[in-house]
């Protein structure tokens, strides 16, 4: 009889303290080759990697490293003065997705100046249908993500007031599920990634009260497995971003103290590698800046204190919010 | 030697583009592992209907024809030229070809494409085609689900849709998504997708016999969830054709009994009968309960006082708890048989919640944020005047709980949880939890 639970075992030679330089030598040193391969295969999501990279480094207090100027001008020159959206680089097309990173990384440098302002409000003004929701780009895909975007980008200039919030809101509570969590669409699948989404929407609307607090902070709980990572959905196996995705709900629900924070320290210390430096999904793959920001970003969750605190919502430094005067909702029930 | 590899690219875009106009026959493609060219034969394969590209050669020719998209054709550079002339949108073609099938999630790469469709450069048909190509090999693939959505959209809208043709269009979005699901457990896009697809068809479709469809996927929903006790989204996809059956008409109720080959009103009064509260004296048996009207069979399961003036569908009622306690036995033969699945239990769930749901309804109350509240009638709003939802007192409360139905599911689950304990499953007392404390029955099981 043995329990056939998907997960993995943690070795017992695993990295178990946080290695900070590594990773900023890792990020400092990623993507320098530009006719790379693997530079040209990603460069469609480029503008979050700069995210991804930037904010880790911020919250390892080393953003220094980053050249600032360079991506400051980039970003400029991503700006399609058509639309007024933001694309993943230079020949790539304006979507929601990129015009958030993008705004995310100049709220940081608190150079949002660098851009087109009214452009970036109008372009995701534009985006928005009549039920609430928003598409990524003019091409009209549905997805709560991109509700969040909008939400997310527009709160960080200031201009919320430039959508219907209100129809925002219902369009994202459509989509909630019997088990209170959320899919991409009304009636698609709970996702955690996606409830970080919808969560996220709703703390920056202010309207954490409509959830099922207690219903969906259970479903999150229950993806905790016995190595300590988290899935995302049930019977998948823990993935290092979703330390990210639930911790960061639990924080908007104030329930963090639901799961287990030392199993779950000790399976993100595990996700490191030693030598060449970043996180990866799981022990021993292959590590790349998505995972190295959501695996400190969940640290900092977590308590860690020599890395910076991180906003639950935003997942950007809290001093950033704290200087933008944001308060995005927390739930205190 | 640079001259040498441009001309071995070139030479590989044209035999790409040769094997893809025979496009209607082809059904994979993939990427073949062979380290280096030692053969000096072409890497572009072509083998019983399927595509295949030597591993050696990808990083050249991506690199080559990315290259030329980004510079030549990127939304920047159109812009100053504005019009693509034919020839220009044949070399396009070609090199979107090589390039979103070796990376399929770029999403501008895609658009480029439904600009060259509105400008009728590409035919809707044929993209399908592309598209179930790029799923072989990367199922997982949204940005490819995304494009075909567009281009259902795009036909629906259009006046070119027969009668006949959307049938046929139908059957193969469904194997499209059949092959993707097979391909990559717990899919979320693909079963995303078929989703999308069914509630696309209940807005634009007039003549498509729909409730037939929900029978079929129904039935075809619980073929894959008996078979892949792991895969949560088939589930969902499940519980999203449960939902579906709720409204057929009769006709197709009689169809949907005959297609599982089942009598649905003898399974559930089967399980009535089995779980009644013994402390209770009801003399009906379970041959007298299948004789029982839809109406009797409601006020012995759970009687109420009239909520608010509307009548009460008791047919409609007897049928929602009908296809829920099939799928609960379904479920409880599966969780028997394969053990420790979190997926079945989840599934449970839902189940649960769907028929307290009925029952919570039927007495006119709803559960919000853990308490028990009384619930307007959307219809006739009799309590619009009163106080808005005042809590429910123990009296009502009293109702539900001690209501038939609601002590034979009561002890359903726990027989359930029992055995399942004594087979070792640790899901067993997590659902005793749930049931508990997220379902709030801790005062009364």
């Amino acid at each position: 009889m043995s329990f056939k639970t998907k997960d993995v075992v943690l070795s017992e030679d695993r990295p178990k303290t946080l290695l900070i330089q590594k990773h900023s030598d890792f990020l400092a040193a990623y993507g320098l080759n530009k006719d790379d391969y693997e530079f040209c295969m990603t460069e469609y999501l480029r503008m979050s990697g700069i995210y991804w990279s930037l904010t880790a480094m911020e919250l390892m207090d080393q953003s220094s490293r980053m050249p600032k100027e360079e991506i400051i001008a980039f970003i400029t020159s991503c700006q399609d003065s058509e639309s007024g959206g933001i694309s993943a680089s230079n020949g790539h097309d304006p979507h929601m997705l990129y015009t958030l990173s993008a705004v995310q990384v100049l709220a940081m440098y608190d150079r949002l100046d660098a851009i087109d302002r009214e452009g970036v409000v109008r372009f995701v003004t534009s985006l928005q249908q009549e039920d609430g929701s928003f598409i990524g780009d003019k091409w009209g895909e549905v997805d709560t993500r991109f509700s969040f975007c909008a939400v997310m980008c527009l709160s960080l200039l200031h201009r919320l007031d430039a959508i219907n919030v209100n129809k925002a809101v219902d369009f994202v509570l459509s989509c909630m599920n019997f088990d209170g969590g959320f899919g991409s669409k009304p009636g698609s699948e709970s996702h955690a990634g996606l409830i970080y989404c919808c969560v996220g929407t709703l703390s920056i609307c202010k309207r954490m009260d409509a959830l099922k607090a207690d219903e969906l902070a259970w479903w999150l709980c229950e993806r905790q497995l016995p190595s300590g990572g988290l899935n995302g959905r049930p019977e998948k196996l823990p993935d290092l971003c979703y330390s990210w995705w639930v911790m960061s709900s639990l924080s908007m629900l104030n329930r963090i103290h639901w799961v287990d924070k030392k199993n779950l320290e000790q399976y993100i210390l595990a996700c490191q590698d030693a030598e060449t430096g970043g996180f990866s999904d799981r022990p021993g793959d292959i590590t790349d800046p998505f995972h190295t920001l959501f695996g400190l970003a969940g640290l900092s969750l977590l308590g860690n204190s020599s890395i910076k605190s991180v906003n639950p919502t935003y997942c950007m430094p809290q001093e950033t919010i704290d200087r933008l005067k944001l308060e995005p909702q927390i739930l205190y029930v | 030697m640079e001259e040498d590899k441009f001309a071995l690219v070139e030479k590989i875009i044209k035999d790409v583009h040769k094997v893809l106009s025979k496009i209607a026959e082809l059904y994979a493609f993939d990427v073949v592992p062979v380290d280096i060219n030692f053969q000096n034969k072409s890497p572009v394969l072509h083998l019983e209907n399927c595509l295949g590209l030597e591993s050696w050669c990808i990083k050249h020719v991506y690199m080559y024809c990315y290259s030329e998209l980004m510079d030549k054709y990127s939304i920047k550079s159109k812009r100053k030229t504005r019009k693509i002339s034919t020839i220009d949108s044949d070399r396009l073609i070609m090199l979107l070809n090589v390039t979103l099938l070796l990376n399929p999630e770029i999403n501008s790469l895609w658009n480029r494409r439904r600009e060259l469709v509105l400008g009728l450069l590409l035919d809707k048909t044929v993209e399908l085609h592309f598209t179930r190509l790029v799923l072989s090999r990367k199922p997982k693939c949204n940005e490819a689900f995304a494009y075909r959505r567009w281009l259902l959209e795009s036909i629906f809208e259009g006046e070119g849709y027969i009668r006949n043709g959307i049938e046929h269009l139908m059957n193969e979005e469904f194997v499209v998504c059949d092959l993707a699901s097979d391909k990559s457990p717990n899919n979320y896009h693909s079963w995303n997708h078929r989703i999308w697809l069914l509630n696309k068809l209940r807005i634009v479709s007039t003549n498509y016999d729909l409730n037939a469809l929900y029978v079929k996927e129904y039935h075809a929903s619980e073929k894959w969830i008996s078979k892949h006790v792991s895969d949560f989204s088939c589930f969902h996809y499940n519980q999203f054709c449960i939902k579906n059956l709720y409204n057929i008409c009769n006709d197709s109720w009689k169809s949907l009994e005959k297609t599982l080959n089942i009598d649905l009103r003898k399974t559930l009064v089967r399980v009535l009968a089995s779980n009644f509260p013994k402390d209770v004296t009801i003399q009906a048996s379970e041959a007298d309960l299948v004789g029982y009207s839809d109406e009797n069979l409601i006020n012995l399961l759970a009687y109420s006082n009239k909520v608010c003036n509307c009548n009460v569908d008791y047919v409609q009622m007897c049928r929602r708890i009908e296809i829920l306690f099939h799928a609960l036995i379904l479920n409880n033969e599966l969780i028997k048989f394969y053990k420790y699945h979190e997926t079945l239990w989840y599934h449970r769930r839902f189940i649960l919640h769907e028929i307290i749901t009925i029952m919570y309804d039927h007495f006119g109350l709803k559960r919000d944020n853990g308490v028990l509240i009384k619930k307007n009638c959307k219809i006739c709003n009799v309590d619009e005047i009163r106080q808005k939802q005042p809590k429910i007192g123990r009296y009502d409360s009293n109702r539900i709980f001690s209501s038939v139905l609601f002590n034979v599911i009561i002890s359903h689950e726990r027989n359930i949880i029992e055995e399942s304990r004594k087979d070792g499953d640790h899901y067993a007392d997590r659902h005793e939890k749930y049931l508990k404390f997220v379902k709030g029955f801790n005062n009364v099981m």
